[in-house]
């Protein structure tokens, strides 16, 4: 019975490794073939380097795309979008909560609503409205978007997470001569601390990885963004592989790297996020 | 006394400084551009001209009627989310079990098989560019095998199974990472109890497991239902829409004609269509899992 079932066991294994090694199989090529010249990535993409061009290759890319500061703007984008995004979720959260006005349950009815329309329904008014305002094709504007229509998403995280908190606690903050404002920032925050982990692991890849937003908001270079460089780099250099594919490997690799180190994390989000949404 | 008044009631000031910013973002971001696109939705405007003719319904009528491309891009957004659907969550749910099996380097294989989730739709699509245009070829001629030998891309059944494929790679990883949550969370004494009363592995699984899994079964069902039907990045970068259009996404035909054909009016009008399949897809969403909800609970 046991030794039946030791070799049930290394049997699944055995499967499920052939399918981890197929599930990466074509991000290895990738890899491969990055440092391969581009006459041998096109007669034979499959086998060993012959001749090893990984730095020009990597340079040219490097170069081609301006990795720095494109690297640079999307992480800027990211930050300021998510830290807006968990920030602004948490306060409208716990007010409507422990407040709530005619004002405020409106408010409540519209953002749960506005979890339904697709971004793709939103976009072009959205840019008329930004252009009225003198903010389209500038960052801010493009921050101001994903406020908007990350909002949703993370009040409804963060209201069944205040819903769990005890009012006893503000309370006694509140004898004790706290401020509402006070109140927030110093009790509700820390207690908010598991729920804005969540949101913003989760909103951060959402954000890093989005390509329709900046698409339409951020038409201009000097904002371009990791997913617009690399479009435009195939607009121009395609089947030039020996620039795209390390120019490829150069903006998985942040992503890869991160999620890696705090993947424990982000999959906890990523199952609270499921459950609750 | 005033102390006590001023726990309960907050100040204008301290409800502005709470919703007031959000509320204006939302307001800019979200209302007013919902209810211009319904304005223009009944207007001919390209885009750029100062002049926007009303046309009444003649938008929508264009839509239903087959004379945009929006019933195309519907053909294909649903042909992709039916596969999805079915595929990925089989695929998922096998996965999940597999690895809920006590197997080694399981937090690993996880890792692994969730990776291509946490990188972008767009880069994907350009990877796999690349794999269908030289890989596959490739592979084809080392195995012998003529199918894999064609230009996939090029060929708009293949195209089809292309974006497939690379969607289930995608997003098995998600549907696997909450089923193993599922899994995990069916108590091991009714598990034990059933193995102590004779069943065997597969009926355990089978008669026990999934179905006390079914609300996260739905859960999964629908995400991918809503994936396929957002789909944007993948079909850009991976096919560009092509071969002849046949792989354009309801997203992306929206982006067309707004961008590249000049029919603001029109692309407008298809946004609400739009808006409008996504609303039924959630409210037939919610609707099933308060059901499965209740029948767990009851």
């Amino acid at each position: 019975m046991t030794t039946n079932k030791k070799k049930s066991r290394i049997i699944v294994f055995i499967i499920v490794l052939l399918l981890a090694l197929l599930f990466v199989y074509p991000l290895f090529l990738i890899v491969l073939n990055s440092v391969k010249p581009l006459a041998q990535i096109l007669t034979d993409p499959l086998g060993m380097p012959k001749k090893m061009q990984m730095a020009e290759n990597y340079q040219k890319a490097f170069e081609e795309i301006d990795v720095l500061r494109v690297v640079l703007n999307t992480a800027v984008l990211t930050a300021l979008s998510v830290a807006g995004i968990t920030l602004l979720s948490a306060m409208t959260a716990y007010w409507t909560q422990r407040y709530p006005t005619r004002f405020s349950k409106l408010f409540e009815t519209l953002v749960v609503l506005s979890m339904l329309i697709p971004f793709a329904s939103l976009m072009l008014p959205l840019v008329q409205v930004m252009k009225a305002l003198y903010i389209n094709n500038t960052m801010f504007g493009t921050v101001l978007t994903y406020w908007g229509i990350g909002l949703a998403f993370a009040f409804f995280m963060m209201q069944s997470a205040v819903k769990g908190l005890p009012v006893e606690l503000e309370e006694s903050a509140r004898i004790d001569g706290c401020s509402r404002t006070k109140v927030f920032f110093s009790v509700i925050i820390p207690l908010l601390k598991p729920t804005m982990v969540s949101v913003i692991l989760m909103d951060m890849f959402w954000i890093w990885n989005d390509f329709i937003v900046p698409l339409i908001m951020m038409n201009n270079d000097r904002l371009m963004t990791i997913q617009l460089a690399i479009s435009r780099l195939f607009g121009q250099y395609s089947s030039k592989w020996h620039v795209a594919l390390p120019a490829l490997v150069m903006t998985m690799l942040p992503i890869i790297i991160v999620f890696v180190l705090l993947q424990k994390k982000i999959m906890d989000g990523v199952i609270a996020g499921a459950v609750k949404g | 006394m005033k102390n006590r008044s001023s726990l309960n009631k907050p100040s204008f000031w301290e409800h502005l400084l709470f919703l007031g910013p959000a509320s204006v973002i939302f307001l800019i971001v979200i209302i007013i551009p919902f209810c211009i696109s319904i304005r223009y939705a009944f207007t001919d405007w390209n885009g750029v001209s100062s002049q926007a003719g009303f046309v009444g319904l003649k938008n929508f009528a264009d839509i239903f009627t087959g004379k945009s491309d929006f019933l195309g891009a519907f053909r294909f957004t649903f042909i992709v989310a039916f596969f999805n659907v079915l595929i990925m969550n089989a695929l998922g749910i096998v996965m999940a079990a597999l690895l809920t099996t006590k197997i080694p380097f399981q937090n690993g294989f996880r890792v692994i098989f969730y990776l291509p989730n946490v990188i972008g739709g767009l880069i994907l699509g350009f990877v796999w560019q690349f794999i269908f245009i030289n890989g596959v070829p490739a592979i084809g001629k080392a195995l012998h095998f003529a199918p894999l030998m064609t230009p996939w891309l090029g060929d708009e059944l293949t195209a089809y199974a292309g974006i497939i494929i690379v969607s289930i790679w995608q997003g098995m990883g998600y549907v696997m990472v909450i089923m193993i949550a599922a899994m995990t969370g069916v108590s091991s004494d009714l598990t034990e109890a059933a193995r102590i009363d004779g069943a065997n592995a597969r009926q355990i699984f089978f008669r026990i497991k999934l179905p006390l899994c079914m609300p996260y079964i739905t859960l999964c069902l629908f995400w991918t239902i809503s994936q396929a039907f957002k789909m944007f990045d993948l079909n850009y970068s991976l096919t560009k829409g092509g071969p002849y259009g046949s792989t354009v996404s309801l997203a992306l035909n929206i982006y067309n004609d707004a961008f590249a054909n000049n029919k603001y009016g029109l692309a407008t009008a298809e946004s609400l269509v739009f808006f409008g399949i996504i609303l039924i897809i959630t409210s037939v969403q919610m609707h099933f899992s308060r059901k499965a909800e209740e029948a767990l609970n009851g």
